[in-house]
């Protein structure tokens, strides 16, 4: 029942939070002059047809629209449109479909990436940053590979540009060894999936192909992913080391951790039971944590040209299309918001002194 | 393929890194501050008001929205004052600056917040209040001069941060153009350069390697200024956390 009220009460913030960050959002797409928007809306066909003369229209266009209306008009009829005719976060002009449909068909190949790179990046960076904790409060291990792993992932993490990593790795494996080829698939299982019998069910390559039963696809598309994901996860690592790391050793220095070794226990299973607390400092930042995974799909889906959520953001910036533009920029804003309410729910699991 | 000189380049980006680094930090800090230490000194609606705001930035795609302000503000903006018209020149780097700046305040004023109620409620305040300070007084001249040091250690800390999200705009192309001498910038050329060119591509891999170099050695040591500072400031929490 305490779960119900707390989730009709985080419901009402989040309306509340996502009408704020909506009004912020339209409020910078409407630096945009009236013309320039106007413009937007005269297709690239109709400019062929028409030719230039076209343009002279422009200013009757932009008063059709409703461009020159003061800015809280315009916004609450984009509210009025968007919450009760359904208007799907707007058009996209350069897609020439709606929003969400345009952003929905991209999103498999974003999320296939999350779903391989998160278990590492969250399971991979505990272990190595409880390792670094034990190393720390036993001053030893100093040398050893893990070590070294550490050394390097902090590094990489903190202070190499992931835009910077991922060429690096994509000059090395594409360009001088010839392993992988940048994209989703070969060309071979591409035409496969273009042209023959394949069912789509998901959207993630590898699950689709398992499905359909071609396994040599699944192997294309994972060795396809590799690189992407191997990138992505060492720049996100070293936050997760980071973070565990010291929040561990704060743990340990608590008088209950000191009671527990000198009741005789021995130095793992302390850490075991400290581990618990150290998970309460990780989910305080996993929402930097989403953020920053967030920018870094947008690169490396722009470096090893995956077309997903973020090569869309990119495409969408370069070629002016801002319905595109602020319903990506909204539909993480959903993403991010309903994020927090899980994590605020799993808060209370982790540690029963939370109250909902 | 654009006769620049790379060395050049990497050189003169130096100047760039510094100004758009600290200025941003130095913009975002100011916003921070004000916001976090107004929410953290009167409570109620005030502070639940400003820190909803606060809330609402942390579920900003930050990246997306930098495109969108990046895209969007125009190089010159005029500003109708009623009898005159004052023109904004706004440069490419003033763009990416306003973005950065306006995404990265929110940490400072949660930080900021905590800890002015942490001091807010020690006696040497009550005393400053006895003796008949304003409450501004109280709080520009005795609460935030206590408690502004971690917030100062968070700043030295994100300054790194600050220059690799610039590059990593000015490398997906939303840089200041040419004519400026820009890390990110220069990397993108490397990029382009490297990935549709038919000659053997070995040959260029220094274009990345030189500017990635700079960057890279400019972000490790911001980074590592910030965790010393952060131990002499607080030497008992980094004895405890082993930075």
């Amino acid at each position: 029942m305490r779960l119900v009220s707390f989730l009709v009460k985080r419901l009402v913030l989040t309306i509340f939070t996502l009408l704020l960050l909506s009004l912020m959002i339209f409020y910078t797409a409407s630096f945009l002059p009236p013309l320039i928007k106007a413009r937007l809306f005269v297709s690239p066909h109709l400019f062929q047809h028409h030719g230039p003369n076209i343009l002279a229209y422009l200013p009757e266009i932009a008063e059709r629209y409703g461009l020159y209306d003061p800015f809280y008009v315009q916004y609450l009829n984009w509210l009025k449109v968007m919450l009760i005719e359904g208007g799907a976060l707007g058009f996209s002009y350069l897609h020439n479909r709606w929003v969400l449909d345009v952003i929905l068909s991209s999103f498999p190949a974003t999320l296939e990436l999350v779903m391989y790179s998160a278990p590492i990046i969250i399971f991979g960076g505990i272990k190595l940053g409880v390792y670094s904790a034990m190393r720390e409060h036993e001053k030893r291990g100093r040398g050893d590979v893990v070590d070294f792993i550490i050394r390097a992932v902090t590094v990489l993490g903190y202070s190499v540009p992931l835009f910077f990593t991922s060429l690096l790795a994509l000059s090395i494996f594409f360009l001088n060894l010839h392993w992988v080829t940048v994209g989703r698939l070969g060309n071979e299982a591409e035409f496969f999936v273009y042209f023959g019998v394949w069912n789509s069910y998901t959207g993630f390559y590898t699950i689709d192909a398992l499905l359909n039963g071609q396994f040599w696809i699944f192997l294309d598309a994972l060795k396809h992913l590799a690189l992407p994901v191997a990138t992505l996860t060492i720049s996100m690592l070293a936050v997760v080391v980071k973070i565990t790391r010291s929040s561990i050793l704060g743990e340990l220095n608590q008088t209950y951790a000191i009671a527990a070794r000198a009741k005789g226990l021995r130095k793992m299973e302390v850490i075991s039971r400290v581990k618990r607390n150290a998970m309460i400092s990780i989910l305080t930042i996993s929402s930097i944590l989403f953020a920053n995974m967030l920018t870094g799909i947008v690169v490396i889906e722009y470096t090893f040209s995956i077309n997903g959520v973020g090569a869309l953001a990119i495409n969408a910036a370069k070629r002016y299309d801002f319905a595109l533009l602020v319903g990506l920029s909204l539909f993480f804003c959903i993403i991010f918001t309903s994020i927090n309410v899980v994590v605020d729910i799993v808060y209370t699991y982790i540690d029963p002194r939370v109250k909902l | 393929m654009h006769g620049y000189d790379v060395y050049y380049g990497c050189v003169w980006g130096v100047r760039t890194a510094f100004y758009i680094s600290i200025l941003t930090t130095f913009i975002a800090l100011a916003i921070g501050l004000v916001i976090g230490s107004i929410a953290g000194y009167f409570e109620g609606v005030v502070d639940e008001f400003l820190m909803r705001f606060t809330d609402a930035f942390f579920a900003l795609p930050g990246l997306l929205y930098v495109l969108l302000i990046v895209t969007v503000l125009p190089l010159e903006y005029e500003l109708n004052l009623g009898s005159f018209n004052l023109t904004i020149a706004l440069s490419g780097f003033d763009r990416i600056m306003l973005a950065l700046a306006v995404i990265g305040w929110p940490p400072y004023a949660r930080l900021i917040r905590g800890e002015i109620k942490k001091v807010k409620e020690q006696d040497f305040v009550e005393a400053a209040k006895a003796i008949g300070c304003s409450r501004l007084r109280a709080l520009t001249r005795h609460i935030l001069p206590n408690s502004i040091n971690p917030v100062l250690s968070l700043a030295f800390l994100n300054i790194g941060g600050v220059i690799l999200a610039a590059s990593t705009v000015s490398f997906l192309g939303f840089g200041p153009g040419t004519g400026y001498a820009e890390w990110g910038t220069i990397i993108a050329n490397g990029r382009s350069l490297l990935v549709f060119t038919t000659a053997d591509a070995s040959q260029f891999a220094f274009l990345l390697f030189i500017p990635g170099a700079f960057l890279s050695a400019f972000v490790l040591g911001w980074s590592l200024l910030g965790d010393t500072l952060r131990t002499i400031i607080d030497p008992v929490l980094a004895r405890r956390i082993g930075i």
